[in-house]
């Protein structure tokens, strides 16, 4: 069972995709103010917006993926294995009255009885 | 010979230790023969033969094995100290890569600080500030206007499509999340739905990241239990798929038909399959119902194989027992959707039969589920190295001994009230009362056991029904119990009579009887024999009341006969036989001639036999008692 992820851990993370969101967009930023004078330092730059836009991406990704374990969280994490849950009761009560109906209709209408005639 | 050969195999294998590569070969080839030209066929045969004849001392790998021949400590000694030359290389190499790599980084730093910055040493950050070193190109040759222009404009140029390319990377991959996002939800409103219409909701054992649904059932048998679990995947657009793996798809049903003299009379409804309305609900109870249906066959099999005693057949996909001699059901699993029927219905007369049947067994196995839950909530056994048998579930024997029970029940009632009328069409005062299934106690259930089980529990117990009555002679009773025990042997039914008739008190039923026509016989002797001690009965009181001559007074001497005598006054000797069936009841007088014949002698000249017939649906004829005074008082 990998385990739970604790409040931290996530807003750890959160934070974390927070910020690189910020700072990547910055980055991509700051490389336009930049005065290139050469080829070769224009050839860096553009390997480098390919790195921040790819990083920006995976960020937003990543808070996506998070918000998938965190529901997976909450359906798990309520989740009553043992024991009934309420559609256990109702079907049970419900089976309860049906076998109630059928012993009356054994015992007192005499279903058992009649079969032998 | 095996010493002559294993020299020159052992090179052999060694080379095929290391992969030569043709290359290789060639070289080798090459460096022994000179060249490919001097290697021909007869060169190598002559080579072969060579080598054969120099014997096995006279190698020429001599001398280096000898030199491999070295002490085994050495071996180890040298083999460490290469270890450790190549970790030595090793090391220095990525030491002078990481030099290298923070000078270049460094270097860079100068430029873009940030990225560069990340590859170098803490130890380089601490020492040398950033953007520290810087290279340039000593003198350089002067740079014309026009050139300055053109790398500015390329510069720009460049960038703003670098620009145009990271812009429109990010609104595609917007668009791909906000896609994704999309059917992320949808797939989990699903999910949800499903959860809260009660199913139970988990991750996969086996694939952790992945969602399932537990729809089977957790008593079942281990391999039908497995089976109840299905993943719950996401199509492409975010709908739901349910992943059942490697199992069918097809629903899968058991099906209960009657055969009635070769005819088949009835059938269990097949539930349809439901195309119609296609929701991820309905496939799930599709799965969950074909899954019971798959195991409860299973449990059929398995417990018709130890019933093949009491005429359970058992085919590749059929189980088939009798319920009576010109009865029979066929239990089979059958395709849902499966239309065309191999067998055409002959009528649909035991339709209820086989619906009922099939009920009965899907309740029982639904018991023996919860039965099993029961088992697992105990401690459990001793731990033992024998394998545990799983005792088979009781499907088949209840409603087998169901039947059969309500057969023989049936069939005795049918007899007792045909006896019984006849009697009384005969003027006989006497009754009886049928009590059948009185074993069937449900209020007596213990009330810990959840009233669903309690039901189901009295219909796995034996069942027993009674009859009872008096006869025609006050104070003579009889009482029938009919015992059918599902489980346990002895299996079948067995007759339990007890009779009360005081005139024959050593008369005694045999303990037990097993066929209905046994006891069927049985019940009309007694009540034969009641019949003739209620004749002899009223002729003691007929004399007593009106002691005349001309009355006969009845003796029985053999009322296992039926027949009873009587001496009137000159000598002539009378004889009447009682004879009851199922039918009628007849009795017969006849004169018997002289003392000494028991048998009425067909010579005799006028044999005045009186004889009356009382016949099931006959009506205002004289009573027997009639018939007898009349006859008596006729000599």
């Amino acid at each position: 069972m990998e385990s739970q992820p604790s409040s931290k851990a996530l807003h750890y993370r959160i934070n974390t995709n927070i910020s690189q969101l910020l700072q990547r967009f910055e980055n991509i930023m700051a490389t336009a103010t930049t005065e290139s004078t050469s080829h070769t330092s224009t050839a860096v730059e553009t390997y480098q917006l390919d790195v921040e836009s790819t990083a920006l991406v995976r960020a937003a990704e990543d808070i996506l993926a998070l918000t998938r374990s965190m529901k997976e969280t909450w359906l798990f994490g309520n989740l009553n294995t043992l024991g009934e849950d309420e559609a256990d009761v109702k079907r049970r009560e419900k089976l309860e009255n049906d076998a109630t109906a059928i012993q009356k209709a054994i015992e007192d209408e005499g279903v058992l009885k009649a079969a032998a005639k | 010979m095996s010493d002559s050969f294993s020299l020159p195999l052992r090179p052999l294998i060694e080379k095929r230790d290391r992969p030569d590569t043709l290359p290789v070969d060639i070289a080798q080839i090459n460096a022994r023969w000179g060249s490919f030209r001097d290697v021909n066929e007869d060169t190598l045969r002559a080579k072969i033969e060579e080598e054969k004849n120099r014997g096995p001392y006279s190698d020429d790998d001599e001398g280096d094995k000898a030199a491999e021949d070295m002490d085994t400590t050495e071996q180890l000694e040298q083999l460490y100290k290469r270890r450790a030359e190549i970790l030595n290389f090793a090391m220095q190499a990525h030491m002078e890569t990481l030099f290298a790599l923070d000078f270049v980084s460094l270097l860079l730093t100068k430029h873009t600080d940030r990225q560069a910055e990340t590859s170098m040493s803490a130890f380089l950050k601490q020492v040398a500030p950033l953007g520290s070193l810087n290279s340039e190109i000593v003198n350089p040759p002067p740079k014309s206007e026009a050139v300055a222009q053109d790398v500015k404009t390329v510069s720009r140029g460049w960038r703003m499509q670098n620009f145009n390319a990271a812009a429109n990377k990010l609104l595609k991959s917007a668009t791909r999340l906000e896609t994704e996002v999309a059917s992320e939800s949808k797939y989990w409103d699903e999910v949800l739905a499903v959860k809260e219409k009660g199913w139970k909701v988990c991750r996969l054992p086996r694939e952790r990241q992945a969602l399932g649904v537990q729809y089977g059932f957790m008593e079942a048998t281990p391999i039908f239990r497995d089976r109840g679990l299905a993943a719950l995947r996401r199509a492409d657009d975010g709908s739901l798929i349910l992943d059942k793996g490697l199992a069918p798809q097809k629903t899968r049903t058991v099906r209960v038909r009657v055969k009635h003299h070769d005819k088949f009379t009835g059938c269990s409804k097949v539930p349809g399959s439901s195309p119609a309305v296609d929701s991820i609900e309905s496939r799930i109870l599709q799965a969950r119902d074909t899954v019971y249906e798959e195991e409860l066959f299973h449990e059929l099999v398995r417990e018709a194989r130890i019933m093949g005693s009491q005429g359970v057949t058992t085919r590749q996909n059929l189980v088939r027992f009798p319920i009576s001699e010109e009865q029979e059901v066929l239990l089979d699993l059958v395709d849902a959707d499966q239309d065309t029927d191999d067998s055409k219905m002959e009528s649909t007369e035991h339709d209820v039969l086989a619906d009922a049947l099939s009920h009965s067994i899907r309740i029982l196995l639904a018991y023996a589920h919860r039965q099993n839950l029961r088992r697992r909530t105990q401690p459990p056994p001793p731990l033992s190295q024998k394998r545990r048998h799983t005792p088979e579930y009781q499907l088949l024997r209840p409603i087998m001994a169901y039947l059969q029970h309500s057969s023989h029940v049936r069939s005795l009632e049918t007899f007792m009230t045909d006896i019984y009328q006849v009697l009384q069409v005969a003027g006989l005062k006497c009754e009886f009362q049928a009590a059948p299934f009185s074993s069937v106690h449900l209020s007596r259930v213990h009330p810990s056991i959840p009233k669903v089980e309690g039901l189901v529990q009295q219909f796995l117990m034996p069942f027993e029904s009674t009859f009872s009555g008096n006869l025609a002679t006050p104070q003579s009773s009889f009482k029938v119990r009919i015992r059918t025990n599902p489980a346990a042997p002895p299996f079948g039914t067995l007759y339990d009579i007890s009779v009360n008739l005081p005139q024959y008190p050593d008369v005694q039923p045999p303990s037990r009887i097993g066929s209905q026509r046994e006891a069927a016989a049985a019940l009309t002797h007694f009540a034969m024999l009641d019949i003739v001690s209620a004749i002899a009965t009223h002729g003691t009181k007929l004399s007593k009341e009106r002691p005349r001559k001309d009355t006969l007074a009845w003796e029985s001497p053999f009322p296992h006969h039926g027949e009873l005598l009587a001496l009137s006054d000159d000598d002539r000797g009378h004889k009447l036989i009682v004879s009851l069936s199922q039918n009628e009841l007849m009795v017969e007088t006849f004169p018997r001639s002289g003392p000494e014949g028991l048998r009425w002698s067909p010579g005799d000249p006028s044999p005045a036999v009186h004889s009356q017939t009382w016949k099931l649906d006959q009506t205002g004829s004289a009573s027997l008692i009639d018939f007898i005074t009349e006859v008596s008082r006729e000599w």
